[in-house]
């Protein structure tokens, strides 16, 4: 009984053993691009891996104190950010674009583009795990969870990083830098581009002309009524005017500030939509749309995808579009089924802020400065910004015009994402842009409507869970109200009883203590 | 059970009697025919359904919904998947490769683990299956799984990365050892006094012996390394060891993310054409779920055995 016992421990160790084995193998078969060499046995890892460990306590106990590199050494930065496919030249740009920056920065760059499937868990994953990178792409949507990473500390504060790249300081507009402060500190390195909105219509040209529409006789949002009369009389194919959940996002046409509150109200008092006088009358006008069958039937329930089909099929007259942004006809020429495009605009561009991209640096960054220097070259050098976004010439594209070119769709470098990487301001024009396109950007930027509040922004931890809930409310009534698909008589006191129960209330008052606070500390009120 | 002579000619005689009764048509069995049927069709039909919405055009889809005959046929969304061949095939070379190598590793080592903590006479069975147990109640959770993996053992960028971290599970440990408990030990003492060694015990005897409870295991073991994606996501930046389900993950996870970033997505004017598309998405979940599906009916008589292992073979 006895001998069986002690082959029995043997046995269980064998197991245990073939679990370590596998792991100290796999080490032979590393092919990540560490500077360590690999080692073959697990003892030699566990030392690294201390060595490791206590590197990292080295950077993290202290992130603000940096060892400046020596001269000779040129150092390599980690950028992480967001892509829709995958470049297949990846590398080969990769090589040029460190090829132009070494001599400038003495720095290379590896790459590291995130599809955006993953990018938040990956990213917020690696800042949990202390793993040591430079850049991150950040924003205040999708994988981007801007707020979320300044409040867990995973940010480094760049104002001190700032003084000592200029250029970079003086290369964005006042205005962008502050949009980005958290606590009066900047967190990410805005990427110039479109940050003005206005809202209005994108009508097909062919329709103008067939029936000689004067867009000049459009100037609000219910001026698109006759023009919606007219195409679904003479054209039964032809769909009036679609889109998905808000026809209108109901706010700036009736005149309240995107946070709420009635703009010129001197008490800054934020009002729930249901109980805005103005909704109901908008409300009873999207029925009288709908039941004339100038709303697409489905448009409550169309989701995004679908639309973009729908849109695709070229079928569609007219988009309520909410951004109106300079040369976005040639963009949308493209989702009209290839038909021209006319923009209408029916209010004024106003500053809607740059948080939707950025660049941040990781507090586990080893040289945050050059991470800085890398992101003053990106805003400020059209060379390295174009290779970044475009690839190679003559191999990604082609050069076609004065600063304009054509993406080659075969290259194996198309993904076209220069709002990722810097001021896009700089950089080529596509075909079917207007020569003036970044000219008349700068110009909306600068003398685009300042709101009262630029500057503010909501921190929705506080009402996370009554936020939630009452989006789930949204998506149950308002799309379909606000397209007009149900009888807001039946429906719109459903709505409201609703929201009540979803925490409305809440969310309102924790909004208005939040706007108060700035204000006051801004001197506003 | 009793199986007197007695009983069993009673069984024949009412057998005899039904037969005689004939009613064929019995009520009772009708309806849990039909119910059966029902169930049936309610697994079937959205599959078929899949299937011919992966064969229409999608314009078709936009314009009438999803349908059964396609209004209008065509195999676009499977020439769209298939415009990179080699990234599609080498996925599945991944794919099959993690599987293979890691539902065959995962068997052996949870054969052994459950086979050692269900030895009655091993002095440490109660430790050694607690100490599994424990793993099952308390997780370490996925930051330190993560440093784990990346910072000390280095595997980022292997195909060992999609396998390690989900080699050993504690649940089928304890389904293997509720399994082989049931063995009777005077199999392996009879092997003892033949004078086999302990590893020899086990594959000769123990290993052919449990092959309902590792078909079982098997085939969830292959389901759960076939369908992983996670791992792949966070410890693999390398896109030739990218398997199939993240390229699926992707395409409908870039979907989604049009759905709910459509502002932003035409503020930077990114082309929302190049999307995948509806039909798209149901070809990619017919290319991603196929060969398991083909592969479940073999593993079928195993499958039914094994979760309800009772007898032991000769």
């Amino acid at each position: 009984m006895k001998v069986w016992k002690r082959s029995m421990a043997h046995l269980a160790l064998a197991s245990l053993i073939l679990v370590l084995m596998l792991s100290a193998c796999s080490s032979n078969n590393n092919t990540s691009s560490n500077a360590d060499k690999n080692t073959d046995t697990p003892a030699a890892t566990n030392n690294k891996a201390a060595n490791d460990k206590t590197a990292n306590a080295a950077t993290t106990d202290d992130t603000t104190k940096n060892e400046p590199a020596p001269a000779e050494e040129p150092v390599e930065l980690t950028y992480y950010y967001i892509v829709y496919d995958m470049p297949a030249d990846q590398q080969e740009v990769e090589d040029a674009i460190n090829a132009y920056i070494k001599p400038k920065i003495n720095a290379t760059i590896k790459l590291k583009p995130v599809m955006e499937a993953g990018y938040k868990d990956k990213i917020n994953t690696m800042l949990a795990a202390n793993e040591s990178f430079d850049l991150l792409w950040t924003s205040n949507w999708g994988g981007g969870d801007y707020d979320n990473k300044v409040a867990k500390g995973a940010l480094l504060p760049l104002d001190d990083l700032l003084a000592k790249t200029p250029d970079l300081k003086a290369a964005i507009p006042d205005v962008a830098w502050d949009d980005t402060r958290v606590d009066g500190k900047i967190y990410g390195v805005p990427n110039m581009q479109i940050a003005a909105k206005a809202e209005g219509f994108a009508i097909q040209k062919r329709f103008i002309d067939k029936y000689g529409i004067d867009v000049n006789s459009i100037k609000t949002q219910l001026d698109i009524e006759p023009v919606l009369k007219t195409i679904h009389e003479n054209e039964p194919d032809i769909i009036p005017i679609a889109s998905t959940s808000n026809l209108f996002d109901f706010g700036r046409q009736y005149g309240y500030a995107a946070q709420g509150y009635k703009l010129g109200d001197p008490n800054f008092k934020i009002v729930d939509t249901i109980d805005k006088p103005e909704y109901k009358t908008f409300l009873d006008t999207m029925r009288r749309w709908y039941t004339s069958g100038y709303i697409y039937k489905d448009a409550a329930t169309m989701k995004d995808d679908q639309l973009v089909a729908l849109l695709n099929t070229g079928k569609v007259a007219v988009e309520w579009n909410t951004t109106m942004k300079p040369g976005g006809e040639a963009d949308d020429k493209k989702r009209f089924g290839n038909n021209d495009v006319v923009y209408v605009r029916v209010s004024e561009p106003e500053f809607t802020g740059v948080r939707p991209t950025m660049n941040s640096v990781s507090h586990t960054s080893k040289h945050p400065e050059k991470a800085l220097e890398f992101l003053q070259l990106t805003s400020t050098d059209p060379t390295l910004f174009n290779l970044l976004t475009f690839g190679i010439k003559d191999k990604h594209y082609t050069v076609i015009g004065d600063n304009t070119i054509k993406i080659n769709q075969d290259g194996g470098y198309k993904t076209d994402q220069g709002w990722v990487f810097g001021n896009v301001l700089i950089g080529y024009l596509k075909e079917g842009q207007a020569p003036d396109t970044w000219e008349r950007t700068k110009q909306l930027n600068e003398t685009a409507k300042r709101p009262e509040v630029s500057g503010f922004n909501f921190n929705t931890e506080p009402y996370k869970t009554e936020s939630v809930n009452i989006a789930a409310v949204g998506e149950q009534y308002a799309k379909a109200l606000n397209n007009g698909a149900v009888d807001p008589a039946k429906v719109l006191p459903k709505y409201q009883s609703a929201l009540k129960k979803a925490g409305v209330d809440k969310q309102t008052a924790e909004m208005q203590k939040q706007l108060d606070e700035w204000l006051k500390a801004n001197g506003k009120k | 059970m009793n199986t007197s002579p007695q009983a069993v000619a009673a069984k024949s005689v009412t057998v005899r009697e039904t037969g005689a009764r004939k009613e064929p048509f019995s009520i009772v069995i009708l309806l849990s025919h039909l119910l059966f049927i029902a169930i049936t069709l309610a697994m079937i039909v959205p599959f078929i359904l899949v299937i011919s919405i992966s064969f229409t055009e999608e314009t078709a889809i936009v314009e009438h919904g999803y349908q059964f005959i396609p209004s209008d046929f065509t195999a676009k969304a499977y020439r769209y998947i298939f415009e990179a061949p080699l990234v599609l095939f080498r996925a599945y070379g991944i794919t099959i490769l993690t599987t293979v190598i890691g539902t065959a590793l995962s068997l052996l080592i949870t054969a052994m683990l459950g086979y050692v903590t269900s030895r009655r006479d091993f002095r440490y069975r109660t430790p050694a299956s607690f100490f599994i147990y424990f793993t099952m109640l308390f997780g370490g959770g996925l930051v330190p799984s993560y440093i784990l993996i990346k910072q000390y053992l280095h595997l980022d960028n292997t195909i060992w990365a999609l396998i390690l971290p989900s080699l050993v599970s504690p649940f089928y440990i304890m389904v293997m050892k509720g399994f082989l408990s049931k063995m009777p030990f005077e199999i392996i003492e009879s092997a003892k006094i033949d004078g086999a060694r302990e590893l020899r015990i086990f594959f000769t005897i123990v290993i052919p012996l449990s092959t309902p409870a590792l078909a079982t295991l098997g085939l969830f073991l292959s389901f759960g390394f076939w369908n992983s994606w996670f791992s792949a996501l966070l410890y693999i930046d390398n896109e030739k060891l990218i398997p199939i389900q993240l390229l699926l993950v992707r395409m409908m996870q870039k979907l989604e993310f049009l759905t709910s970033n459509s502002d932003f997505i035409n503020q930077f004017g990114v082309d929302t054409s190049k999307f995948p598309t509806l039909s798209a998405r149901m070809a990619m979940a017919i290319l991603a779920g196929g060969p398991m599906v083909c592969i479940f009916p073999f593993f079928q008589k195993y499958f039914v055995k094994g979760l309800t292992v009772g007898s032991l073979k000769g």
